[in-house]
């Protein structure tokens, strides 16, 4: 179920990394483009959270994924432009960016906890499940020997008149 | 499509939205995630290669600069070393300057002997002013009274003038005698002086020269008036012989001038004659 999507990402990975042998990196965009990635991750572990609790909706998800990564490129630009900048000269660092680092990251974190726990949940569930169908499974014959000797048992209780 | 389809937001207060599972058939979900993250792992080969290239052109471009750097302070080590050489080349050529201007070339002994024999040479060849002691022999024409007197008619008329071979003559005797130095009329008389004559007046090196001739002699002045005056000499037959006015004068100090040029060897060629310190 969740190996369909994973293995959509190792591929789309792959091929992109394999393949962009000739690209030249801009050193101006790389800022940008490194905030829509971390933006991008939020939202596929968010989506995958919110599948598991059966809440996804697929338009929410791409339309997320879409405008929180061009939404965080914008303000990390905004915040360049409006001089929100630490240091001077060359080893400015802007503080726009920390901020969308520090916020995904916290989403980031969330999300992977939820997962977390409704991996561990699941796996409990599970396990419970197994131990349940076991003790029925050798409950079973009992009942059955209860039900077709009943007669035999004159416990004490059941008048049969 | 059933209730749970509509994309509210989680405040919707129907209940049936709250219970009915949000989530639509099993197509469509996957889908979406499916594709999204593709496209998500597509981005993020993209922003790692990218990143990547970037710190390694960052490296390759610091590896550069440190060896400019290594290569620029080994050009400064190399220039710093030539332009040791070079200053210690100029010192030596200072120095040779200084040697080749001062003219130690040669010792100062080799100098004195050439500048000695330059003297002597330039004296017994005419080039240098010679003044000392000697005669002077002063040769006139016959006066007029001895031209028109009774012995005229004597002499052959020639014999009323001065003639260049009685100069030639007076000169040849005053070598004889060892003369240092000539002049008639403060012509210096070298060996190669022409003394001619065209027609009534005498050129001495290519010059007239009218008379009286005055034929000024330095040396020893005792020698020079013996060795003239003698009997059968030049001077004795000019004074017996003709009306020529014919004097022979010690004198005690005498200034002959310097010939005035050298003369040119028109035929003949120096056979590798050096100069030599003697």
């Amino acid at each position: 179920m969740i190996l369909l999507p994973l293995a959509a990402l190792i591929l789309g990975f792959v091929l992109v990394y394999m393949g962009a042998q000739g690209l030249t990196p801009d050193e101006t965009w790389a800022r940008y483009t490194a905030v829509a990635v971390l933006a991008g991750l939020d939202t596929v572990l968010g989506g995958v959270r919110a599948r598991l609790n059966d809440s996804f909706d697929d338009a929410v998800f791409v339309s997320g994924f879409f405008v929180n990564a061009l939404l965080a490129m914008g303000l990390v630009w905004l915040g360049e432009r409006l001089g929100l900048e630490a240091g001077v000269g060359d080893g400015r660092i802007s503080a726009m960016m920390i901020a969308a680092v520090v916020v995904f990251s916290t989403r980031i974190f969330n999300n992977l906890a939820a997962l977390r726990r409704h991996l561990i949940e699941s796996l409990e569930l599970r396990a419970q499940m197994r131990r349940q169908a076991r003790a029925e499974s050798q409950l079973l014959p009992v009942a059955s020997e209860r039900a077709t000797a009943p007669n035999s048992e004159t416990a004490a209780g059941a008048p049969r008149a | 499509m059933n209730a749970s389809s509509s994309p509210l937001s989680p405040l919707s207060v129907s209940p049936s939205a709250s219970s009915a599972p949000r989530v639509r058939r099993g197509g469509p979900w996957i889908y979406s995630l499916t594709s999204v993250c593709f496209l998500f792992g597509g981005l993020l080969a993209a922003q790692l290669r990218g990143i990547q290239k970037m710190n390694d052109s960052r490296e390759n471009a610091q590896k550069a600069q440190i060896k400019e750097s290594q290569r620029a302070v080994l050009a400064r080590r190399q220039f710093a070393a030539e332009r040791q050489k070079s200053a210690a080349l100029q010192v030596q050529l200072a120095s040779l300057k200084t040697k080749l201007s001062t003219g130690t070339l040669t010792t100062k002994a080799q100098m004195d002997a050439l500048n000695a024999q330059l003297s002597q040479l330039q004296a017994v060849s005419g080039l240098t002013p010679v003044s000392g002691a000697g005669v002077v022999v002063i040769l006139d024409d016959a006066s007029p009274a001895a031209q028109s007197g009774p012995l005229a008619n004597a002499y052959n008329p020639q014999a009323l003038l001065v003639h260049d071979y009685d100069l030639q003559q007076i000169v040849n005797e005053l070598r004889n005698v060892r003369a240092d130095a000539i002049s008639i009329n403060g012509t210096r008389i070298t060996g190669y002086t022409p003394i001619r004559c065209a027609g009534n007046p005498i050129l001495i090196n290519w010059e007239t020269l009218t008379p009286p001739y005055r034929i000024e002699a330095v040396g020893d002045p005792a020698k020079l008036e013996k060795g003239l005056t003698y009997a059968g000499g030049i001077i004795d037959s000019l004074q017996r012989n003709t009306p020529l006015i014919v004097k022979v004068q010690r004198s005690a100090r005498l200034t002959l001038p310097a010939a005035e040029s050298l003369p040119r060897l028109r035929a003949s060629r120096l056979d590798g004659a050096r100069l030599s310190a003697r």
